[in-house]
């Protein structure tokens, strides 16, 4: 340690020259053109995100980090794709129909699809794409989502037809929503480094873990006359305000997911695109733990909850207040469920009645979810209720410390009611939080599960529902907004209800 | 600037600042964590430097915000001086094999750069304030104890201290009586200096994460709140960093203000 004063402010002196730089900015690129009202081919497209992690990778099934994901949306096809209303559409596949009794899926692919090699894609390659997605040894965690596929039961029908049953007769209608983030279809000679090659809008061209990703257009992707951009660039950030400030300077075209505070500061040199999207935020009761084993608890903390003030100051106003349940936007999902609001008087009554006066609990909150956790614990001073926040990061967070902890910060992105079920609630999920186990809940889910029949399924998610509102331990405060800031001169681009209106790089162009 | 000027702007400095961090929690308008107002809220009449990120008064927790930075700087240095100054003394004094000791120890803890050595401790160990002062003056004894052992070592060799030797003085009042009053200009001008990188060190921990824990009410917590939003509401992150930045600078001023004035720097060049 060299402790000498010029050493210090010389210290000071850089880091103030450093401050000075990055506020100045870089130096406008040229001028701003507009995009074409038209889509034009050619040109260089330039996203900017936010990762920088070395291991990030460029596997179809197992991404690592959200750059990962990123870079699979241009590398990889699947057999559906996303609406704009996050409901999965046919891509690759011609034809899915799932069986009567939903015990398995039956996919056809359009003829004619290739690779970014010029391979033909088969039907092997889509049971291969499957198996890998689902094969233990790769473990990959997106692989529990398509866990009641049979691995020995799929099966190739023809060239371009596989039929993929379920294990033990089991129903499963969700397979396209839960395939579809992370089941590019993959050759069968596929290796996500020595041969990453998929079927999607862009071909790799050169990838700097932790930097950029260059990619290049697939030719013969299976939507005529799209991609538009002759090349893809995704930069990776470490740093949101140096990425808002390249995007000011015309470095990059798109930066997904802004900070809200930065909503205000794109002025004329890019424009903020608000996705009203179904990904949520909530506090997650452990119901194993001793204050909330009681529903009037549960039922107390929710009612505790200010919501308006929780999107007005956790989300800067960027988002809409929530009911306790997850995706509103699903067919089947119950609208006539009352929305819950804040009662401060029964809250109390409830606690009182729980044999709970002036309850203490500490609430574990992921980096992200830090600042609903400091609002949600001032609220609760009101209702006599002491919440400390200990806030952790991400690798505790995800760690399986959860397990130990009476509540925490919580959401997912928003998928249907099935999908989201299953990984949050359901009897086999793997991500619940709340430990929430209800017998009834459990036989309306598994058939709701193998109801291929929507107004059948939606009696079912209906009486569901009833039950998750009542007794269950998510506090589902709020929908999350998702601002991109994007340059004039990118043209295709609108605003959807998914995360990724940035990420689908085949309709957007410069 | 003469080296009594400097130290008396940087005592003015230090003292302004610690007036402000312990007054400050009785003058404040609202408490600290109190949202009173719109996230990031522009400074009105009611709330003079604005709202932070959560819609809470800035200059409420402007006020509040200070004593921890200034009682575990203050700590964290003078308990590093106090063991720094006694292990340097007495491996000067001793010589022989603990000399060698405390110096192999001091050398080993040198080798660890003192934030990544703080960041680690308070990672695996928690994030109490007991701890980051312990660790924070662990980081700085050190250097004390290489500056109190070079000083010493020249001073040991004096005829007072070989004639207390010889009247049979015992080595602790050899220590203090003899040698510590000789030692005081050199380890009071480290005291300031050790303050100065104390607060630089404190206000990065909870910049960092690991700090003070929010809710509560911190100048360095708050810079790293509010960044986010520093295009929108500079004020919230600009307090916090003038606070810090003056009460840095006093202590530094009055380190080499002292220095200056005892040396007679000022006599000499002119």
């Amino acid at each position: 340690m060299d402790l000498t004063r010029r050493t210090l402010i010389g210290s000071g002196a850089a880091l103030g020259g450093a401050a000075l730089l990055a506020a100045c900015g870089g130096a406008r690129e040229g001028g701003e053109s507009q995009a074409s009202s038209t889509p034009r081919h050619g040109g260089r497209l330039r996203l900017g995100i936010l990762d920088g992690e070395r291991s990030g990778n460029l596997d179809a099934h197992k991404p690592v980090g959200i750059g990962s994901i990123i870079r699979g949306f241009a590398m990889y096809a699947k057999p559906w794709e996303w609406s704009s209303r996050m409901t999965p559409d046919l891509a690759l596949a011609e034809l899915s129909e799932v069986a009567p009794d939903a015990s398995y899926w039956t996919i056809r692919l359009r003829k004619g699809l290739e690779f970014h090699n010029g391979k033909t894609i088969t039907a092997d390659d889509l049971a291969f794409s499957i198996l890998r997605l689902t094969d233990p040894a790769l473990a990959s965690p997106y692989g529990a989502l398509v866990h009641p596929v049979d691995r020995s039961r799929v099966d190739k029908l023809d060239d371009r037809t596989v039929r993929i049953h379920f294990r033990e007769g089991r129903g499963f209608v969700a397979l396209p929503d839960t395939w579809t983030n992370f089941g590019g279809v993959v050759p069968t000679d596929y290796h996500p480094v020595t041969n990453p090659i998929g079927a999607g809008p862009y071909k790799i061209k050169e990838f700097l873990p932790g930097q950029r990703a260059l990619f290049t257009r697939f030719e013969n992707y299976f939507k005529a006359g799209k991609p538009y951009a002759g090349e893809l660039e995704i930069i990776e950030f470490k740093d949101p305000t140096t990425r808002i400030a390249a995007l000011l300077a015309g470095q990059i075209d798109m930066a997904n997911a802004l900070l809200p505070e930065q909503a205000g500061l794109l002025g004329q040199s890019a424009r903020l695109l608000v996705s009203k999207t179904n990904t949520w935020q909530s506090f997650d009761m452990n119901m194993r733990h001793p204050l909330f084993q009681d529903p009037r608890v549960r039922q107390a903390f929710r009612l505790i909850a200010d919501r308006e003030d929780l999107v007005r100051r956790a989300l800067q106003g960027q988002g809409r207040i929530g009911n306790d349940l997850y995706s509103p936007q699903d067919p089947s999902f119950d609208h006539g469920i009352r929305q819950r609001v804040t009662d401060i008087d029964q809250a109390r009554s409830l606690l009182r009645q729980a044999g709970q006066f002036n309850p203490s609990v500490e609430l574990v909150a992921s980096p992200a979810g830090a600042t609903s956790a400091l609002v949600f614990a001032e609220q609760a001073k009101k209702a006599g209720v002491d919440i400390r926040v200990k806030k952790v990061d991400l690798a505790t967070f995800n760690s399986p410390e959860w397990k130990d902890w009476a509540i925490s910060t919580g959401g997912t992105l928003g998928l249907s009611w099935l999908p989201t079920g299953l990984h949050i609630d359901a009897p086999t999920a793997v991500a619940n939080h709340t430990f929430f186990k209800d017998a009834r809940f459990d036989r309306l889910f598994t058939a709701a599960l193998a109801e291929p029949d929507l107004s059948k399924r939606t009696e079912l998610v209906h009486a569901a529902q009833r039950i998750q509102h009542e007794s269950g331990g998510l506090l589902i405060w709020g929908f999350t907004n998702i601002l991109d800031g994007i340059s004039p001169r990118v043209g295709g681009i609108e605003a959807e209800e998914s995360h990724f209106p940035t990420w689908r790089f085949d309709k957007l162009w410069v | 600037m003469s080296g009594s000027r400097q130290l008396r702007t940087g005592i003015a400095f230090i003292l302004a600042v610690m007036l402000l961090a312990l007054a400050g929690p009785a003058l404040a308008p609202h408490a600290p964590d109190a949202l009173v107002g719109p996230t990031y809220g522009a400074p009105s009449s009611g709330a003079p430097l604005g709202y932070d990120y959560l819609g809470r008064d800035v200059w409420s927790r402007v006020l509040a915000g200070g004593q921890s930075i200034i009682w575990m700087s203050f700590s964290a240095s003078l308990l590093a001086l106090t063991i720094g100054a006694l292990l340097g003394m007495a491996a000067a004094y001793a010589r022989g094999r603990v000399d060698q000791v405390i110096v192999w120890i001091t050398d080993v803890l040198m080798a660890f750069p003192d934030l990544i050595l703080v960041l680690l401790v308070v990672s695996m160990l928690g994030r109490e304030p007991w701890l980051i002062v312990l660790t924070v003056s662990v980081a700085f004894i050190p250097a004390v104890a290489r500056l109190a052992r070079g000083v010493t070592m020249g001073i040991v060799q004096q005829e007072y201290v070989e004639a207390a030797w010889m009247m049979g003085y015992p080595w602790h009042r050899i220590l203090l009586r003899e040698l510590l009053p000789n030692l005081a200009t050199p380890l009071l001008v480290q005291l300031g200096i050790m303050l100065t990188w104390a607060i630089a060190m404190l206000s990065g921990l909870s910049f960092l994460g690991y700090g003070v824990a929010p809710p509560a009410a911190d100048w360095g917590l708050m810079i790293n709140e509010n960044r986010a939003g520093l295009l929108v509401q500079p004020w919230a992150v600009l307090a916090p960093v003038l606070l810090i930045a003056l009460f840095a600078i006093g202590t530094n001023l009055a380190a080499e203000g002292y220095g200056r004035s005892k040396a007679r720097i000022d006599e000499k060049q002119g």
